[in-house]
C-alpha cells in the first residue's frame, strides 16, 4: 500500500532523514519508535506533504505521491493525525468534523460519516456545539481521530497520539486504534510510547539520527535488547 | 438639536464607508496576518471604474458599480498572486512592503490615466428627503441599507459557508487546513478578492458624496486603520462598530470645534487606544 525508497529530507542544511525504505501493506499497523528528535515526526510529515523530500520516492498504491502538497495528498487517501491535535480551537467540534470531509466533495457521505463517528466517540456528540478548544486533551485527541477518519482515508498516520494523555486515556486510545485494525484500517504509528506502540502493532521499524537501524515483527522487537534497553526502560 | 441629530446622522453614513473598508482590512489580516497597504487603492480603484464605465459606455451608476465591483474583485484576485501570495510566508514585513509599493504604483497609474484633477461620479439618487426636519439624500440612505445588508451578508457568508468555514479554519490552523484538504494560497486569495469587492463598494457608495482623486485611497485606509485598531484587529463587527464610531466622533468634532479639527479626533483615539486598550473594543486577547 505504501513503499518509501530511500528518502531524504533536509531541513535547511541539516539531514533530518536519509535512506528510509519502508513498506507497509493494507490491513496492517506500522509503529515507528525511536527517541526525541530522531525523526519520526518528519517521516510522517514527509509522507503527508507537509515538508518537501530531499530525494527518494514516496508510492501509494503504486502512485508517486512524493513531493506533493498536503492537501494533494489528503485528497488521494492518507490522513495525517498530527502531534499536538492540531484541531481548530474556535470552531465547533461539528465543524471540525465537517472539515475533515471536505476532501469528500459530497454532503451526505459528510453526513453518514459524521454519525459513525459520534458513534465511535459518544463523548463527542454531546460536545458537538462546543468550541474544540474547550475539550479535554482525551477528548481533542478524539476529534482529531474522528477528523482524520472523515475523509475515508485508505491510510491513516498517528503522529504521538498518546502524548499529554492521562494513563487512562491512553489505554482507551489504544482501544480506539486496536478497532480501527480490526475494521481493516492501515495505520503508520509514531510513539514515543514504545511499549503501546509495539503492543498495538504488527511490525515496527526504529528510527535513530534520521535512519532506520531496526525493523521487524513487534513481538520479537519487544525481546530484542536494543530495544529494551534504549525504550522500554529494560 | 437638530444639527447635532444631522451631523449624527451624517456621522453614521461616513462611518458606515470607513467599517466597510475597515471590515475587509481586518478580514485580510485575521486570515492571512497581512496589513493590506494597498487596500485603500481598491477603494479608489472601485469608484474610477465605475466614473469610466458611466461615462465612455453609457451604463447607469447601480450597473458600473456592480461591474466595477466584480472587476475589482478581480483585480484583487491578481494582486494577491502578484505581489503577496509568493512572499506571504517570509517575514511579516514583507507582504507590507510589498503592498505599500502595490499601493504607490496603483494611485499613480491612476493619476497617469485619469489625470489628477478631482472627478465627480454622479449618482441617480442625490434627491434630498426631508424628514422631520432632517435632511437625507437617497444616496446616504443606500449607503446605510448597503452597508447592514452586507456586512449582514459576510457574517452570515463566514459563519455558515463552506468557503467561511475554509476561511476561518486557515485563519486558525493553516498547517491542520493543509492536511483536511483546504489549498491555503487560493483560500488567502478568496480573502483579497472578498475584502477588494468590499472596498470597491464603499468607494463606489461614498463618492457621490465627495470628489475622486488618484490619493484618495491612502486617506481610506489611515481612516480604516484606525477603525481596525478601534475595533480590534481579526474582526468584522468591531470593525463596522468602529467604523460608525469613528464617523460619528468625526462629525462631532467637527459641529463644536470646527471641521479643522475632524480628522484629528482619529488619531487621537487611536492613540488612546494603543496606550489603553491595544487589542481594540472587540478584539481577542492573544491567549
Amino acid at each position: 500500500m505504501l513503499v518509501i525508497k530511500d528518502l531524504m529530507v533536509n531541513y535547511g542544511k541539516i539531514t533530518a532523514l536519509k535512506e528510509i525504505n519502508l513498506r507497509v501493506y493494507p490491513g496492517e499497523i506500522i509503529a515507528i519508535i525511536g527517541a526525541n528528535g530522531a525523526g519520526k515526526s518528519t517521516l510522517l510529515r514527509a509522507i503527508s506533504g507537509l515538508v518537501k523530500p530531499k530525494a527518494g520516492s514516496i508510492l501509494l498504491n503504486c502512485k508517486e505521491v512524493g513531493g506533493k502538497p498536503a492537501p494533494q495528498i489528503t485528497n488521494a487517501g492518507i490522513a495525517h493525525i498530527p502531534e499536538g491535535r492540531q484541531l481548530f480551537p474556535e470552531m465547533t467540534v461539528a465543524e471540525n468534523l465537517e472539515l475533515g470531509g471536505l476532501v469528500l466533495n459530497n454532503y451526505k457521505n459528510v453526513k453518514e460519516n459524521m454519525s459513525e463517528i459520534y458513534e465511535l466517540f459518544p463523548a463527542l456528540k454531546e460536545r458537538a456545539k462546543q468550541k474544540a478548544k474547550t475539550l479535554s486533551g482525551g477528548e481533542q485527541q478524539m476529534v482529531a481521530i474522528g477528523r482524520g477518519l472523515m475523509s475515508e482515508p485508505d491510510l491513516i498516520l498517528f503522529d504521538e497520539p498518546s502524548l499529554g494523555l492521562a494513563p487512562i486515556v491512553v489505554e482507551k486510545l489504544g482501544e480506539v486504534i486496536n478497532n480501527l485494525h480490526r475494521k481493516g484500517m492501515t495505520i503508520v504509528l509514531v510513539e514515543q510510547n514504545a511499549y503501546m506502540a509495539l503492543q498495538l502493532a504488527d511490525r515496527a521499524y526504529v528510527l535513530e539520527n534520521g535512519q532506520i537501524t531496526l525493523s521487524g515483527e513487534s513481538q520479537e522487537l519487544l525481546q530484542d535488547g536494543h530495544v529494551l534497553k534504549a525504550y522500554l526502560g529494560g | 438639536m437638530d444639527l447635532l441629530l444631522q451631523q449624527l446622522f451624517n456621522g453614521v453614513v461616513l462611518g458606515m464607508t470607513y467599517g466597510l473598508v475597515a471590515s475587509g482590512l481586518s478580514l485580510i489580516f485575521g486570515i492571512m496576518g497581512v496589513l493590506n497597504f494597498a487596500h485603500g487603492e481598491l477603494y479608489m480603484i472601485g469608484a474610477y471604474i465605475t466614473m469610466f464605465l458611466t461615462k465612455a459606455y453609457g451604463l447607469s451608476y447601480v450597473w458600473g458599480g456592480l461591474i466595477a465591483v466584480g472587476l475589482v474583485v478581480i483585480i484583487s484576485f491578481v494582486l494577491e498572486r502578484v505581489a503577496i501570495g509568493p512572499i506571504l510566508n517570509r517575514d511579516y514585513m514583507s507582504p507590507f512592503l510589498s503592498s505599500f509599493a502595490l499601493s504607490i504604483i496603483l494611485a499613480n497609474l491612476i493619476q497617469y490615466v485619469f489625470g489628477a484633477n478631482p472627478k465627480r461620479l454622479p449618482s441617480p439618487f442625490e434627491i434630498p428627503i426631508e424628514v422631520k426636519g432632517l435632511i437625507l439624500t437617497q444616496q446616504k440612505i443606500l449607503i446605510i441599507v448597503c452597508g447592514i445588508a452586507v456586512i449582514l451578508a459576510l457574517n452570515l457568508v463566514i459563519k455558515s459557508t463552506k468557503i467561511g468555514k475554509i476561511l476561518r479554519a486557515t485563519s486558525q490552523n493553516v498547517t491542520a487546513a493543509s492536511l483536511v484538504g483546504i489549498n491555503s494560497s487560493r483560500t488567502y486569495m478568496y480573502a483579497f478578492g472578498i475584502a477588494g469587492g468590499l472596498a470597491a463598494l464603499s468607494g463606489i457608495l461614498l463618492a457621490p458624496l465627495i470628489n475622486l482623486y488618484p490619493t484618495m485611497g491612502s486617506t481610506a485606509i489611515i481612516k480604516g486603520f484606525i477603525v481596525v485598531v478601534l475595533g480590534g484587529l481579526g474582526s468584522i463587527s468591531g470593525a463596522v462598530i468602529g467604523g460608525l464610531l469613528l464617523g460619528s466622533a468625526e462629525v462631532i468634532t467637527a459641529t463644536f470645534f470646527g471641521s479643522g479639527w475632524k480628522d484629528v479626533v482619529g488619531y487621537i483615539i487611536l492613540i488612546a487606544i494603543l496606550i489603553w486598550k491595544p487589542t481594540g473594543l472587540f478584539g481577542k486577547t492573544s491567549d
